[in-house]
């Protein structure tokens, strides 16, 4: 079966400092993984690297068997950044999750009942849909995270990619977003996400890869632990 | 004060409203965009290199409305593709650009011996001088713009929220800002007949602001908007008629007032309906689990040894066995 998610050898630099010095990573489909690691460890620029977000000089990425820049599948994917702008003016909440449906869209094409559809459910499984039509500078941190999985998930992705959803969240926030992953999880999305902590995302997880300086140094299961 | 109706009857004031609707129309379409990517001053500059256009019609003898929108979009381009290829013109390189066009705009009025007086009327907008031929550019200009804005409405919204998950939605996000660059100078330039280059930011950027004060949500912020711009346009117009005015400058104070009016509207809109208050975030929880200090186990036995759990412990991991956290370093074994 087909990775979700497959990178090896990957090496990356920013400016002149190569950021990652020959990663491997694979995401088998329906895995929970956490990549974890200090501040400057490379773990975001690893999921961004994995998206096409930013280029890479050595290696190879693969979505689901295909290299981003040659990838079109992107409904397959949903991409959760970190602390998301959404500066829009004036959005609103489902205006916002609409948005996440165009990779199925496309071009002039008006939205169909299927994603309405979506559109709703995603709204319903991040318990946003009383707040859908709140314009997004009203929400407090955790409503916007929840807002912007919600887009995530209107495009009913195989495989979900967060960068550290609970930056910046307090406990209950943490909490619930836990809850809805694990949701997510059973009902056989894959998932993988940059972590600084693991908190209240430790019995989701299937493994656990760390990053230290731009090295793998550790995939398996991890206990739990600190980040100081 | 003549009568509106008569002054309605002369084919030119019909040509000069029909002008300043499409003006109204096209302005806040794109600003609504041009607002979002805090593109205002790009506006404003663009329209300097636009009067480029102007002079170099006025030396060769061109029709000046047509050179000037191709002028001015073809700069706009120049500076988004630099702007794509991370070589962005800083601060000083567009004032360069933009001042250059100006000047060389007024130079060349100069040497087709037509001074500035020919100028004025791109500078400050001459809504009565306006030919039939320009009214039918700026139908076309007006009409494919507010259509490219509204069909494309879903793409340029996801752009403007956030270009890196635009991309991940396998978006053209250059192709998407470069459209809305072009679209700018496009609306500039062609609203150099109505309210004149010199204000013509202001009529895509006061309605959209005058919309977002009563409206909610984007789509009802931008229909409102280019409810407000073609009120104001074809209101000004009159108006400046009526008080013989120019109307230019009518158009985007009636605009200003509008949105001084709103501003209060909107301020006593949401005292009635507060929100409730937000959820209050607490200081994020770190649990901390404190490490051991005791040595008595052998750090060797942990290689490949059943029954040792990792942990996460600062930037590495920590095995853990008989309740004590040991941490590879080098060829040994360090408790911690």
């Amino acid at each position: 079966m087909v990775n979700p998610l497959s990178v090896s050898g990957l090496k990356v630099t920013l400016g002149a400092t190569e950021v990652l010095h020959g990663v491997d990573l694979t995401v088998s489909r329906g895995e929970t993984v956490a990549l974890l690691g200090a501040n400057g460890s490379g773990k975001t620029t690893l999921l961004r690297a994995a998206l096409g977000l930013i280029p890479h000089v050595a290696g190879e990425v693969k979505l689901f068997d295909t290299p981003p820049t040659r990838f079109h599948e992107w409904s397959r994917i949903g991409y959760v950044p970190q602390h998301s702008q959404l500066q829009v003016l004036k959005a609103t909440v489902i205006e916002m999750v609409r948005s996440g449906r165009l990779a199925r869209r496309g071009v002039l094409r008006l939205q169909n009942l299927a994603d309405k559809a979506a559109v709703t459910k995603a709204l319903q499984v991040v318990r946003m849909s009383d707040l859908a039509n709140r314009e997004l500078t009203e929400l407090s941190g955790g409503q916007r995270q929840r807002a912007v999985i919600a887009r995530a998930l209107a495009g009913e992705p195989e495989l979900l990619l967060l960068d550290e959803p609970l930056a910046g969240l307090d406990m209950r926030s943490q909490e619930a977003l836990a809850a809805i992953l694990a949701e997510l999880k059973a009902a056989g999305l894959t998932i993988c996400m940059v972590l600084h902590e693991l908190g209240p995302m430790k019995p989701l997880l299937d493994r656990s890869v760390v990053l230290r300086e731009g090295n793998v140094i550790y995939s398996g299961q991890l206990a739990g632990g600190t980040y100081a | 004060m003549p009568d509106i109706l008569d002054v309605l009857a002369y084919p030119f004031m019909q040509r000069a409203l029909i002008a300043a609707v499409l003006s109204g129309l096209l302005a806040p379409a794109v600003g609504m965009y041009v607002v979002q990517r805090r593109l205002s001053l790009l506006g404003d500059g663009l329209g300097h290199v636009a009067i480029a256009g102007v002079g170099l019609a006025l030396v060769t003898g061109w029709t000046p409305f047509p050179v000037a929108v191709a002028v001015c979009v073809l700069g706009a381009v120049a500076i988004e593709a630099l702007r794509g290829t991370g070589k962005a013109p800083g601060d000083t390189g567009l004032a360069i650009l933009f001042y250059g066009g100006l000047a060389l705009g007024i130079l060349l009025a100069g040497v087709a011996n037509r001074g500035t007086a020919a100028l004025s009327q791109y500078l400050f907008g001459s809504l009565t001088t306006v030919s039939g031929s320009d009214v039918l550019v700026l139908a076309v200009l007006c009409v494919t713009g507010v259509a490219l804005t509204l069909l494309l409405a879903p793409q340029l919204f996801s752009v403007c929220a956030d270009e890196e998950y635009a991309r991940t939605q396998g978006l053209p996000v250059r192709a998407l800002n470069m459209l809305i660059v072009a679209l700018a100078a496009i609306t500039v330039s062609a609203s150099m007949r109505t309210v004149g280059v010199l204000l013509v930011s202001a009529l895509m950027v006061v309605p959209v602001a005058a919309a977002s004060n009563i409206a909610t949500g984007f789509r009802a912020t931008l229909l409102t908007a280019l409810g407000i711009g073609v009120a104001v346009a074809a209101f000004g117009t009159l108006g400046s008629v009526a008080l013989d005015t120019p109307s230019g400058a009518t158009i985007v104070v009636l605009a200003v007032a509008v949105f001084v009016l709103t501003a209060a509207l909107g301020g006593a809109i949401r005292h009635r309906h507060r929100p409730p208050a937000e959820e209050p975030e607490l200081p994020t929880f770190t649990p901390h689990i404190p490490a051991e200090a005791d040595a008595t186990h052998p750090p060797e036995t942990l290689e490949g040894m059943p029954g040792t759990t990792a942990v996460l412990h600062g930037d590495h991991v920590d095995y853990l066995l008989h309740g004590h956290r040991h941490a590879p370093h080098g060829d040994h074994w360090d408790e911690h």
